[in-house]
């Protein structure tokens, strides 16, 4: 794993997500792709168990520093952290290769990390009001449309293509 | 890096990981507040532009490069003049709102102390002007702002917006700020329905809506009328338009009170500056 330019990916994931994402909406203002969710997919899938570890709860504190929830952090570092292991873990049984496997895994990664952030929420605070329909199915949904057409260019950057991972597989 | 890592198995990152996001989950809201106020100010640039153009993307049409012809480019210069004209007209609607509630204020001191004291209000206020970095939070419910203590701001301090009440200081960092709108979840704000003159406690919905909760009113409040912020420590003591009703119902517990829902009267989505009310001088 080339740390180096995970971070700087990261960076300008966290960055575009907060800036230029907010031109990418359909039906709603608030309804947008979630950069880091697709980055997580694909260092869950992409990585070894170990770096997968890392980049997950890495990918969570970048969303929660973001774009924090009612002030403060810790939701998404967890969500995303649990779900990225446990996806990493499901792809050593399930390969997922194919881009509607990718797309599926994105919108159900999202759906679970938006359920799990809004309950741990409650540990803290009142939540903000979560709407189902935007945050468990529009924006999943939107970013599993354009998900796996990322995984090629933050594959290329990462130095970490399909085959490549194939090949150290066998 | 990787080989040490390596050392360590995965359950047991996997574990350090959780309890360190436990951690951050469990932090005083001040000091995780903090981190991302460095991280604002950090990448404020990168921030500010993107914000910039987003937000100027969203006042003109997309692909407009010269190419349409004459009756497109004639169609969005018109549909340009009508966004400007329509933010005017809500800001001086927001300006006359203010202004009534003024003239109210002050025809009342002047039955009540016989003396008029002609002292316009809003001349009392100071305020600093601020840019805003990037918007954040579930439902958009938070700002983050390039100025900070060093420019005067301290957690409170009321934020406004097209002349409206937006929202409160509620963290700061030498040079930015987080403000908290009215629509925050967590934002709890003193404030007065006009029509109804009965004053509640507005609590924040998100997506720029709110509630004001348990309001003792003999009627109904209508579609439209307006609410307005009242005093808060720091605050010069008048009142500014915040929120407009939606809709009103009975309170289910108590048949005597109203439930009434607001929105914003700011369009926050739009705003690229704001203005924090710093004190009386």
């Amino acid at each position: 794993m080339r740390w180096l330019r995970f971070a700087v990916l990261v960076l300008v994931a966290a960055i575009l997500q907060t800036t230029f994402m907010d031109m990418i909406w359909i039906l709603d203002a608030n309804i947008k792709p979630d950069l880091l969710l697709i980055l997580l997919v694909f260092f869950a899938v992409r990585c070894d168990p170990t770096d997968a570890v890392i980049a997950s709860f890495v990918l969570g504190f970048a969303a929660d520093l973001a774009s924090p929830t009612a002030g403060f952090m810790g939701p998404r570092i967890i969500s995303f952290g649990v779900f990225g292991t446990l996806l990493n873990d499901l792809h050593n049984m399930i390969a997922i290769h194919r881009l509607p496997y990718q797309g599926a895994a994105i919108f159900l990664m999202g759906i679970v990390t938006a359920v799990a952030s809004h309950l741990l929420s409650y540990l803290r605070a009142d939540p903000a009001a979560f709407s189902i329909a935007r945050q468990c199915f529009w924006q999943p949904a939107l970013s599993a449309a354009i998900g796996p057409f990322l995984f090629s260019p933050v594959g290329w950057w990462m130095h970490m293509s399909e085959s490549r991972r194939r090949r150290r597989k066998h | 890096m990787t080989r040490h890592w390596g050392k360590t198995s995965k359950r047991m990152m996997f574990t350090y990981f959780v309890l360190g996001g436990l951690i951050f989950l469990f932090s005083p809201p001040r000091l995780t507040g903090q981190l991302q106020l460095a991280y604002a100010r950090l990448f404020s640039w990168p921030l500010s532009v993107g914000r910039q153009v987003t937000v100027a993307s969203r006042t003109t049409e997309a692909g407009h490069l010269g190419d349409y012809p004459r009756s497109m480019d004639a169609h969005r210069q018109l549909q340009e003049r009508l966004a400007a004209l329509e933010a005017h007209h809500r800001k001086l609607q927001n300006h006359l709102a203010n202004r009534e509630a003024q003239l109210e204020q002050a025809q009342n001191r002047i039955d009540e102390l016989a003396r008029l004291r002609s002292i316009p209000e809003w001349d009392r206020m100071s305020f600093q002007q601020a840019g805003i970095i990037s918007v954040s939070g579930q439902g958009q419910s938070e700002l983050m702002i390039d100025r900070g203590q060093d420019d005067g701001l301290a957690v409170g301090q009321y934020v406004l917006g097209d002349l409206s009440m937006i929202g409160v200081v509620a963290a700061v960092a030498a040079q930015t700020a987080r403000v908290k709108l009215i629509s925050d979840p967590m934002s709890r704000v003193p404030v007065r329905v006009a029509e109804l003159d009965a004053r509640g406690v507005m609590e924040g919905r998100g997506a720029g809506t709110a509630v004001i909760s348990q309001v003792p009113a003999r009627r109904q409040a209508r579609p439209g009328d307006r609410v307005y912020a009242l005093n808060a420590p720091g605050f010069p003591g008048i009142p500014i338009v915040a929120a407009e009703v939606v809709d009103s119902q009975r309170d289910p517990d108590n048949p005597l009170l109203w439930r009434i829902q607001v929105r914003a009267v700011c369009d926050v989505a739009n705003l690229t500056r704001v203005a924090v009310v710093i004190s009386e001088r």
